[in-house]
């Protein structure tokens, strides 16, 4: 028997035919429409969530440019608040070793204290200075109010400057899980002086032993297996109100500072490990730490002298030139800090880069085969139309009549 | 008519004959656009011969009926195909709308999520400007809005399948009833022995109508057919059909569907044994598809705001030091347990009782929401002993020889430390004699001395429950001997205890605790994460940015340490721990598994649509190349048959122009 194909089935096979052409036209259409090769995560499902994903990757490396962006303005900020400082230093100790000159006049001495008095004006203003969101960007995490700030009740011009801010910096991401500060406390950069430690410790017990102004005392701080540098500088700043030694965690280094100009006994009282590991001193060695005054103090000293007619003390100099050291090491800590932020920044922009191409690759059309496909699926519509057309001219009632 | 021998009897009747043949061939070329109409033939037959003198004479032909060309296996085969095909068609059709949804780059997730976090980091750079916090506060509004409007757009679809279900089975009822009734019809015009063709067309149409719905059996008995859905469930039985609702199964709200058959008043719930079809293919697209994508919308949803939350409430905002413990999002209710180890957990919704439960008993879900920090004061000179944490001694200090040693908060805190592979917990000094346990894993602290400090405590923490969350469906269940928890998603079934319930059970990061008891045959559906794309919203207010806890300690405006944290759970792989208890996927992840999912299941609802799409044209093509019209078949037969009807009349002529030969002989 021979085939037998219903009128109605031929007429189906045509249309479906056309239909089915048309559809991957379309969807071809769609891709060049829009540059897209995965229209919908059905196309292509793991490479859509990969889609998600780079993008999400372009999005935070881009945060991380900014991020980066706003932690120079931040430096930029300190950076140029040093270098006021550092310069007006520098014409400080041009003053002192004029009035250190024997030639010199009370009189004369006396005029030179004033401009040393406005020189601290003007490092008291930049250290109380502000960035552009209203920060005091010397104070730590306080920064919403000034971090120094002269007692009431004096006229300002001898009275101790005391520092209101704390010892925690601004830290901001710039990579993934790449935290750098990006501020320096007061303390660090206007002094008194802080001295790094070490970087780890374990063992035995220290005792801090401390002469200050208000007279001496002794803690034992205990330092045990596993003690984090964070561990120890929360057990050494639990007893600072006695023993007037802070710490602080610089970059995983122990720093130790001393306030009310106290001098620090560091003894390592144990028999093994203590402060040997961590870098400092031999076993049962002692270490003595005497700061030097913050630079208001080395100012302040320096003009009253001046003031006096006569210059009696012998570590106005070296106060002063500690004041520098600290604006060096200060202007060398953010120039550093610089080059890192840049290179990270480089590295998020590679990264950028490497990203746009991956997810190009993976979602972007290629034009050509795109095109080519068009063109294929074209030609096979036209021919199921011209096919269903022929088929419909063919019917055996064209020949009766 | 009687039977005639002679030629112009025989020219009668062959011209009638051949008069229906032509009939039925015009019938079919009139009928040739009418779907499901069979084609008809006429059967001609020898009229029979009657015995002469000199043999049997032929009497010629008749027609014995008209027939239609129906092959049963065939037409059964494209119901079939045809139940196969409506069941991927319907999925494919909601499938796709879900795709569509997820698609679009600009509008999913990601950009919203990435910008929310982006105004973190913003923050955390200028922690005290006011700007950035509006950014971030408005960031915020917007990837909440984001959620809301995803959940509302797959909770549309729900509700299209819904409103399609319904119409699915209110059509399903009118076939139902319209095939009892043409059974009723063909029963009664077949009493006169004649088969009443076009009405059995009409009645397999229905049938194949039918089979759009749901897979379906028919049985012939008579001249009526059967119809059975399910497992032999009868719907259509001779001239009675039964009727189909849609119900919402045991489950209240729970966006479940069901169909219930309605046998005289006998009601039941036949949900389960319902393939294919329509009806089947939004039954599974509802479970597969929508309920599985909502509840990955919402865990993502729950994952950032508990996280989030648990982070912010940490922190500090500008309002000095009662400025904590503020909730960023809102996502459920916090409720504390006091004490040294305060315990905040946030209470879920997504909790639905069985219609069938009669004791009034009640099932909360939550789960915790502090950070994993928790602590103890270890006084100078306190004896530690047995001191345990996550199930692991704490040695006491080797140089310590008594087991109850005096310790100070450094010597625990190094034991603890020593055993952190194991605990994953970490201690740290925070003053004096202040010790501080970390983790991202629940403490729990056991077989102490008061004296320690560390008072016995389980210290669930979020990050914890977050990571096993697993967006399934559960079933709380009691038989009468034994309380069952069962995952309705992978089937898998724990038996656990009453008291084990009361006090609050932990599974797979979910605290489910039972008020009271449960009787027998009681039931309660948890859909923890079902809800949270819709729930999740704003806790703080425009009028409260300062609120933004970015700080981690109070009255310092510059801190940004807590937002640091805040902007790395981003990074962090909150979601879908491993056996060993770590995250495997972050924020990020789990919405691109999730659109990977909907495109798997839209890729292969597709490839299975076409494959069943084929199948069905396969089966169309195949009853139609035998039972319907063929034109040039018909143009043919008509010839055929006008050449018979033609040469018919002449066997009249002739035998008239005999007869003028006889009457011109004898004139």
């Amino acid at each position: 028997m021979s085939m037998r194909v219903a009128t109605v089935t031929a007429h189906n096979h045509g249309i479906n035919s056309i239909l089915d052409k048309q559809a991957a036209l379309t969807k071809t259409e769609l891709q060049l429409a829009t540059g897209r090769r995965i229209l919908r995560p059905s196309d292509d499902p793991a490479a859509s969530a990969m889609i998600l994903n780079l993008k999400q990757s372009i999005g935070k490396s881009e945060q991380y440019i900014r991020n980066a962006d706003s932690a120079l303005t931040s430096l930029s900020f300190a950076e140029s608040a040093t270098e006021g400082v550092m310069n007006s230093l520098q014409r400080a100790r041009e003053l002192t070793v004029q009035a250190l000159n024997g030639t010199n006049s009370a009189e004369n001495r006396k005029s030179l204290s004033l401009e040393i008095r406005q020189i601290r004006d003007s490092v008291f203003n930049i250290a109380n200075s502000r960035d552009t969101n209203g920060e005091y960007i010397f104070a730590g995490s306080k920064t919403d109010s000034p971090p120094f700030t002269v007692p009431t009740g004096t006229d300002g011009k001898t009275g101790d400057v005391s520092y209101n801010g704390n010892s925690r910096n601004k830290h901001i991401e710039i990579g993934v899980g790449q935290r750098m500060s990006v501020r320096d406390t007061g303390r660090e950069v206007f002094g008194p002086e802080s001295f790094m430690v070490g970087t780890t410790a374990s063992g035995k017990d220290i005792t801090i032993k401390t002469t200050a102004a208000s007279g001496s005392t002794e803690q034992t701080i205990t330092m045990s297996a596993g003690m984090t540098i964070d561990n120890v500088v929360d057990a050494i700043n639990a007893t600072s109100g006695d023993s007037k030694v802070q710490a602080s965690n610089d970059n995983g280094k122990l720093r130790i500072t001393t306030t009310d100009g106290a001098e620090a006994v560091l003894t390592d009282s144990g028999t093994a490990g203590g402060l040997q590991s961590i870098g400092i001193m031999g076993e049962g060695t002692t270490k003595t730490y005497t700061t030097k005054p913050d630079i208001f103090k080395a100012l302040d000293s320096l003009a009253d002298q001046m003031e006096s007619g006569t210059m009696t003390s012998d570590t106005l100099l070296s106060d002063l030139d500690a004041g520098m050291d600290l604006m060096v090491r200060t202007e060398a800590k953010i120039g550093s800090r610089i080059n890192m932020i840049d290179r990270h920044k480089e590295v998020s922009e590679s990264f950028i880069v490497k990203m746009k191409e991956t997810k190009s690759e993976v979602n972007d059309l290629d034009y050509a085969e795109a095109i080519a496909r068009f063109n294929i699926d074209k030609v096979a519509m036209q021919a199921a139309q011209q096919a269903y057309i022929k088929l419909q001219g063919m019917s055996l009632f064209n020949y009766m009549n | 008519m009687g039977a005639q021998t002679s030629l112009i009897g025989l020219g009668i009747s062959a011209m009638s004959a051949y008069r229906s043949a032509l009939a039925v061939t015009g019938n079919n070329i009139a009928k040739v656009g009418v779907d499901g109409y069979s084609r008809q033939s006429a059967t001609l037959d020898a009229s029979v011969s009657i015995a002469t003198n000199i043999g049997y004479m032929g009497t010629g032909v008749e027609t014995k009926a008209v027939e239609r060309s129906y092959d049963k296996f065939l037409t059964n085969q494209l119901n079939s195909a045809i139940s196969g095909s409506s069941n991927y068609g319907a999925y494919h059709n909601y499938a796709s709308m879900v795709d569509e949804m997820v698609a679009d780059p600009e509008i999913g997730m990601t950009p919203s999520m990435v910008s929310f976090f982006n105004s973190t980091h913003d923050l955390a750079s200028a922690p005290s400007s006011m700007t950035l916090r509006q950014t971030m506060f408005s960031e915020g509004e917007s990837l909440v809005g984001r959620f809301n409007r995803m959940y509302d757009q797959l909770d549309g679809v729900r509700t299209r399948a819904k409103t399609e279900f319904k119409e699915v089975i209110s059509t399903a009822n009118g076939l139902a009833k319209s095939i009892a009734n043409m059974n009723f019809r063909i029963d009664n015009a077949s009493a006169s022995g004649a088969t009443p063709n076009d009405l059995m067309d009409q009645r397999d149409m229905l049938v194949k109508s039918l089979s759009e719905n749901f897979s379906i059996t028919n049985v012939k008995q008579g001249n009526m057919v059967n119809i059975y859905i399910g497992k032999g469930e009868l719907l259509v039985g001779g001239a009675d059909s039964n009727t189909l609702s849609v119900g919402e199964g045991d489950y209240k709200d729970s966006g479940d569907l069901s169909i219930i058959i309605d046998k005289s008043g006998n009601k039941s719930d036949i949900t389960s044994t319902i393939k294919g079809g329509k009806s089947g293919g939004i039954l599974d697209v509802s479970r597969e598809i929508l309920d599985s994508a909502q509840s990955s919308l919402g865990r993502i949803a729950l994952s950032l705001a508990a996280t989030f939350n648990a982070q912010h409430r940490d922190g500090y905002g500008m309002g000095g030091s009662s400025d904590t413990g503020n909730n960023f999002f809102n996502i459920g209710t916090v409720s504390s347990t006091a004490g040294d180890h305060a315990v905040n957990s946030l209470l879920l919704g997504g909790v639905a009782a069985s219609t069938k439960n009669t004791s009034g008993s009640t099932l909360t879900i939550s789960i915790p929401m502090d950070t994993g920090t928790t602590g103890g004061v270890v006084g100078a000179g306190q004896e530690i002993s047995g001191l345990t944490i996550n199930g692991k001694a704490i040695d006491t200090v080797a140089a310590n020889a008594s087991a109850n040693a005096a310790q100070t908060a450094s010597d625990l805190a190094a034991q603890i430390n020593a055993k952190t592979a194991e605990t994953n917990v970490t201690a740290t000094v925070v003053e004096s004699g202040k010790i501080r346990l970390t983790s991202d894993t629940d403490i729990v602290i056991a077989g102490t001395d008061a004296d320690s400090g560390l008072t016995a405590a389980t210290h669930r923490v979020s990050k914890d429950a977050i990571r096993n969350l697993t967006g399934d469906d559960y079933e709380v269940s009691y038989n009468g001997t034994d309380y069952t928890i069962t995952n309705r998603t992978n089937k898998v079934s724990d038996t656990v205890t009453l008291a084990n319930l009361n006090s609050g059970l932990i599974k797979d990061g979910l605290t489910i605790k039972l008020n009271g008891t449960m009787n027998s045959g009681e039931s309660f559906l948890v859909s923890a994460t079902r809800g949270s794309g819709r729930d999740i919203k704003m806790s703080l207010n425009s009028s409260q940015l300062g609120s933004i806890a970015a700080s981690d300690a109070a009255d310092e405006s510059g801190n940004n340490f807590n937002m640091l944290k805040i902007s790395s759970l981003q990074s962090e792989k909150l979601m879908m721990a491993t056996t060993s208890n770590r995250g495997t996927a972050t924020l990020q992840d789990g919405y691109g598994q999730m659109v990977a999912e909907v495109g798997v299941q839209a890729h292969y609802a597709d490839v299975n649509y076409n494959a069943q799409e084929s199948i069905r044209k396969y089966a169309q093509t195949s009853r139609d190349d035998s039972a319907a019209v063929n034109l040039d078949e018909e143009a043919a037969n008509l010839m055929k048959y006008q050449q018979m009807f033609q040469a018919s009349a002449r066997l009249i002529s002739i035998s008239d122009k005999m007869l003028q030969e006889v009457l011109n002989a004898v004139r």
